[in-house]
């Protein structure tokens, strides 16, 4: 009987509330507050996250840098590109270096039209040589969200959606959505959704972990 | 008069007997050659002649005519009368043949689309198929007006013997939209007279020479018609019927160089051939029959053009990496598309891909009346080897990541997809710069520094001495005094600092050394 509720315990559709479901290949955030936070331990590597700011610039990229980072310096993957779909403003290749990140992996893309930046960050999900695509786009709805999350699953490849946080109340097929807000010491995260694990954690991240040299 | 002894006859009787049996005859006569005669046979031919003639090559220049629907037919002025050259299958369906008189093909199809014959078009299509067929063979030689002459015997092995590397050929001219003949023969002239006669003759052998070319009719032979008609009075229609005659009076009355022809296709006389030297860049047109509105139609063209490119640079081992489309129209300006690789490529695929991509953002203006592709100048390309256990793409370089950087090229416009460098540079502003995607540049930092930068400083108002960005800013760090540039005018003097917004935001600002002190924000620790 044992044998029998083991195999069907193995069905993937089935889980079970008690315990949470560990991605082997996540990939850890940098942060052990985050990764306590989250079930995987880590960033879901196949999959689309979303990042939601009130503001740019508050401390988001800080919080993805030690895991691009890690990614980029990967031996077994050699071409592992990162790809910025417009970015707000420039990403500043000296800080870029200074967090580990190699230049020459990271590829710019400036769309000029609406459409053309959901179509860019599909088309490098599925090129299945990016590490990531990380993505300012506003309006996406579920439609296109589907697409990409299969995009990130058919290419192997970590996409991030940076997007306001009015969309937080908005249905999402992205694996982990979070809310990311400055506190005065700290960076508050707040996990709204994620996949094999329950939503609503907090973590706090004190601004001297972030890093970013500024009290060096 | 007696009939022609042996000893005068043009060859010898035993070379118009089947193969078997000349070999054994051949070695026997070999010491009473008469004087008059060439060397006798060699024992083993050290040259292979693949013939590839193109019937249809008047008609082919203006792209694929043999699936229209519309009667076609190509005409030459000669003289007082214009007479058919070539016709597709849809106008000899309806009676239409060649070398009719353009009336009578007209009373027969009313509706037929007349073309004009182009002998210069026909040239330059026939060297861009030579340039083709040169990945097949080192050796390709014209043979106007519309054959090409390949010498195989050295590819033989490589493409794993004759019957292969002949159905290769044939195969990959019919995918470009090709009519062809073909044969093989161990000289350049027997190849193309048995081509012309029997479609796919192979004859490997110096010693099966007379046997097999002495059935082929002589209006075969490409000889003008007047001697022709000298020849048939003489009730000699076949090559074996000439090559009874007697060799002085042959002649004497037909003039020595038709003599000397035959020697040369029965392999008597050498008959070296020129090899077509290619141009250094690729250029292709096709004359579209009819008006084209829509794209969807012109892309099968447009892949055969660019398969006909693939060949061309794997013959030559070479690669591009840009390529220009006009597609050019009746009354407005060519429209031309330039397509802008990452790196060289060969891969027919890969730029039909990129085309497409293109085609989709381009309105064209009015119909297409013809196609027009420009290479920039080869460059060399190293091969790829294809795979052990996989079948690889000929052209395809292998690499992926170009091609992702292509697609949004073509999509979203060259600049905007760019990679990022640095610069040894103190001021923040100059310390990186936009690269071609991939470039390693020499990487050097200072901290702190953050991750957004502003493209143009933000002037700040300042309130009880610190400036104001949504609140009033906290100066955490700093200053780090920058001061540098003075020797291209826009040297700068400034304090820099780590703003905390009471939000929890970090900035990264600076206070202007010259002039009322401004302070300027010009990043944001991301």
């Amino acid at each position: 009987m044992k044998e029998v509720l083991k195999k069907l315990l193995k069905n993937p559709g089935i889980w079970r509330g008690g315990e949470t479901y560990i991605e082997q290949s996540a990939v850890p955030t940098g942060y052990p507050e985050l990764d306590a936070a989250l079930p995987a331990r880590g960033w879901p590597p196949r999959a689309l996250t979303e990042i939601l700011l009130e503001q740019n610039g508050v401390g988001e990229l800080r919080l993805l840098m030690p895991a691009l980072a890690a990614m980029t310096r990967d031996e077994n993957t050699p071409v592992a590109w990162i790809v910025w779909i417009a970015p707000p403003y420039i990403p500043y290749a000296p800080a870029l270096v200074e967090w580990g990140i190699k230049l020459s992996r990271v590829l710019l893309v400036h769309p000029k039209k609406p459409g053309e930046g959901i179509w860019a960050m599909e088309q490098a999900l599925r090129s299945g040589t990016c590490a990531a695509v990380l993505a300012w786009i506003e309006h996406v709805d579920e439609r296109h969200q589907r697409r990409l999350q299969l995009a990130a699953e058919e290419g192997a490849c970590w996409g991030i959606l940076f997007r306001s946080m009015k969309y937080r109340t908005q249905t999402s097929t992205a694996a982990l959505r979070m809310c990311v807000l400055p506190h005065k010491d700290s960076l508050q995260v707040e996990i709204i959704k994620c996949r094999g694990g329950r939503p609503g954690k907090l973590a706090a991240i004190n601004h001297r972990t972030l890093g970013t040299g500024v009290f060096s | 008069m007696t009939p022609p002894s042996k000893s005068l006859s043009l060859f010898r009787e035993e070379d118009l007997q089947p193969a078997e049996e000349a070999v054994y005859t051949s070695g026997r006569h070999a010491k009473s050659a008469h004087q008059d005669r060439p060397d006798s046979l060699p024992a083993r031919a050290s040259s292979l002649w693949l013939c590839l003639e193109f019937p249809h090559l008047c008609l082919e220049i203006y792209g694929d005519t043999f699936s229209a629907r519309q009667p076609l037919a190509v005409v030459e002025d000669s003289g007082t009368r214009s007479r058919l050259q070539a016709c597709n299958p849809r106008a000899t369906a309806l009676g239409v043949r060649p070398q009719m008189t353009l009336n009578a093909a007209l009373a027969l199809a009313p509706d037929l689309l007349i073309l004009n014959r182009n002998k210069e078009k026909e040239q330059q299509l026939l060297e861009r198929l030579a340039i083709w067929a040169g990945q097949y063979t080192a050796l390709v030689s014209l043979e106007l007006p519309n054959a090409l002459l390949l010498e195989v015997r050295g590819s033989l092995r490589l493409f794993g013997g004759l019957r292969k590397l002949s159905r290769r050929i044939r195969d990959g001219l019919i995918e470009l939209g090709y009519r062809v003949r073909w044969a093989c023969a161990p000289t350049p002239l027997a190849s193309l007279w048995l081509a012309r006669a029997t479609d796919g003759a192979v004859i490997s052998e110096i010693h099966q020479l007379p046997g097999a070319l002495g059935r082929v009719p002589l209006a075969c032979l490409g000889w003008p018609q007047e001697r022709l008609n000298i020849l048939r009075q003489m009730g000699v229609n076949v090559v074996a019927d000439c090559l009874r005659l007697p060799r002085d009076g042959f002649a004497r009355r037909l003039g020595s160089s038709w003599l000397e022809m035959l020697d040369r296709a029965m392999c008597r006389l050498p008959d070296p051939r020129r090899a077509f030297e290619p141009p250094v860049d690729f250029k292709s047109e096709i004359q579209l029959p009819y008006e084209v509105h829509e794209t969807a139609v012109l892309l099968p063209v447009l892949e055969c053009m660019l398969k006909e490119l693939q060949g061309v640079l794997l013959a030559r081992q070479a690669g591009i990496q840009r390529l220009t489309f006009c597609f050019c129209h009746l009354d407005n300006p060519a429209t031309c598309l330039k397509l802008d690789l990452v790196s060289l490529s060969r891969s027919a695929k890969h730029f039909m891909t990129l085309l497409e991509l293109k085609l989709e953002t381009v309105r064209l203006p009015s119909p297409v009346t013809a196609l027009r592709m420009q290479s920039e100048p080869l460059r060399p390309l190293q091969a790829s080897t294809a795979g052990l256990f996989s079948k690889v793409d000929p052209g395809d370089n292998g690499s992926e990541m170009p091609f992702l950087v292509e697609r949004l090229r073509v999509r979203l416009g060259t600049d905007a997809v760019h990679g990022i460098g640095m610069i040894p540079e103190h001021r923040p502003e100059a310390a990186w710069r936009f690269v071609e995607p991939g470039t390693e540049t020499k990487t050097w930092y200072f901290r702190p520094r953050p991750l957004w930068m502003l493209l143009e400083p933000q002037r700040l108002p300042e309130r009880e001495g610190l400036p104001c960005f949504d609140g009033q800013l906290i100066l955490e760090s700093g200053p780090e005094r920058i001061e540098s540039g003075w020797w291209d005018g826009k040297d700068v003097t400034r304090d820099y600092f780590v703003a905390r917004h009471p939000g929890g935001r970090r900035f990264w600002l600076f206070r202007e050394r010259r002039g009322g002190g401004e302070w300027f924000l010009h990043g944001a620790f991301g």
